[in-house]
């Protein structure tokens, strides 16, 4: 199996670009529109306190992957059972950021050009990346996640001669229910996929410094779209709900003395290096995965053909963007709670209720 | 199109099996080899144009069922 290590700081940046991954341009609890910024701030407290309980597995089981902790508290068959759940899971992350940017892509710069063209190439990366291993994916996203926040800042400064606070108005106009629904939405996606970093923790350098190098992470990427959605709502205002890619209309706007002018690049850019990252810790997960459920010693191997899996998902994954929308605003906050939430405390509760009978009966 | 993604397949085959052969990791192979055939096929069916389901239309509504029979239960 993969023997490269990452440091805290690493994981961080890794945890950061996966959280921020396809959510920057393709954000879920639209109909929330102008109190998105403000919902965020709770669906991030909501997030870290998933992750803490699902670390809680990790501190439980130092050096396990979430598939050999299933393993050890399920037995065989239950575990295998759970792994081959989690494998979908991570098979269908990666398929959806692979889908969006697709999208993305055929529906603002290259509409003729065919999907196949855009995805192959895209994919072949991705396989030779996995198949380096983590210290490679981590490393290659150190200095993308640095230029994708360094943007971050520019865009600051490059909307300050558009951005109209009166835009942000009316706050609180949702009834609380609706408010705490959307905020678990986004508690789950896209915070709660950060459940796929139990295949990777085991491989950070430094364990006790895990739990705060993830919260951390989740926190840094949670600020970015957090400021990212209220430069956003300030720029484009109410019109702002109806767009598909918010965030990629908001940059159309600048405009600094007809000079720096169609700047959409931007969000795209940070879109492809984060999405890059995303879909890659995705399939590295499901090799990784893969080979666990089948005791190999190596995932190498499996990388290319799981990543034809990961392809072929993209392309069946939705019929249209309008019904992806649909998915996350009805289906998707069941789904990330059983994946995110349920799985991981049920696995904690079993372990630790085998833990007290097992101590019982030596007593 | 069928024959080039056939090509492709049987590449990388031939590029990742010799390794595995020489180290006798058998299993590996076999995994690798299943893996590769899963994927031959869903890709042929798809390049060939049969419309395999739609992950999310899967989802939704499967959903939709259960809700109806949450509904009719009550």
């Amino acid at each position: 199996m993969d023997q490269g290590k990452i440091s805290p700081w690493q994981l961080t940046l890794l945890v950061m670009s996966f959280t921020i991954g396809n959510w920057i341009v393709l954000p879920a609890g639209t109909e929330a529109w102008q109190n998105l910024w403000l919902i965020m701030i709770l669906a991030l407290g909501e997030g870290l306190v998933f992750a803490y309980l699902s670390l809680l597995l990790f501190r439980r089981f130092p050096g396990k992957t979430l598939f050999e902790i299933f393993a050890l508290v399920f037995g065989s068959v239950g575990g295998k059972f759970l792994s081959l759940l989690f494998l979908w899971f991570f098979l269908q992350t990666g398929a959806a950021a692979l889908m969006i940017f697709v999208t993305l892509l055929k529906t603002t710069i290259f509409t003729a050009t065919p999907d196949m063209a855009l995805l192959v190439p895209w994919m072949l990366i991705v396989i030779y990346g996995c198949r380096r291993g983590i210290e490679v994916i981590a490393r290659s996203n150190e200095p993308l996640i640095i230029a994708t926040i360094f943007l971050l800042f520019i865009s600051v400064l490059l909307v300050l001669n558009i951005f109209d606070p009166a835009n942000l108005l009316p706050l609180f106009n949702l009834p609380l229910s609706d408010a705490l629904w959307i905020s678990v939405g986004i508690a789950v996606f896209p915070f709660g996929q950060n459940v796929l970093f139990l295949m990777i923790l085991p491989r950070v350098n430094r364990r006790q410094k895990v739990t705060g190098a993830v919260l951390k992470g989740m926190i840094g990427a949670g600020g970015y779209l957090l400021l990212i959605q209220f430069l956003t709502v300030g720029v484009v205002g109410k019109v702002g709900e109806i767009y598909v890619f918010p965030s990629y209309e908001f940059y159309r706007m600048i405009d600094i003395a007809r000079v720096l002018t169609r700047l959409e690049l931007i969000p795209l850019l940070n879109f492809m290096t984060m999405g890059f990252i995303k879909i890659m810790l995705c399939l590295y997960a499901l090799a990784v995965g893969t080979a666990q459920v089948f005791n190999l010693r190596t995932y190498r191997p499996l990388v290319f053909p799981l990543g034809a899996l990961l392809l072929i998902a993209a392309f069946r994954f939705a019929p249209s963007i309008s019904q992806h929308l649909r998915f996350v605003e009805e289906v998707n906050p069941y789904f990330g709670l059983f994946y995110s939430v349920f799985l991981p405390l049920l696995t904690l509760g079993v372990a630790l209720v085998r833990g007290w009978l097992r101590r019982r009966v030596t007593s | 199109m069928i024959i080039f993604v056939v090509l492709v397949f049987i590449s990388v085959f031939i590029y990742e099996a010799p390794e595995l052969v020489e180290k006798e990791y058998w299993r590996e192979l076999a995994v690798f080899t299943l893996l590769l055939l899963l994927s031959l096929v869903l890709s042929s069916l798809l390049v060939s144009g049969v419309k395999l389901p739609y992950i999310e239309t899967v989802w939704i509504e499967l959903g939709e069922g259960i809700h109806r029979v949450i509904q009719t239960s009550l």
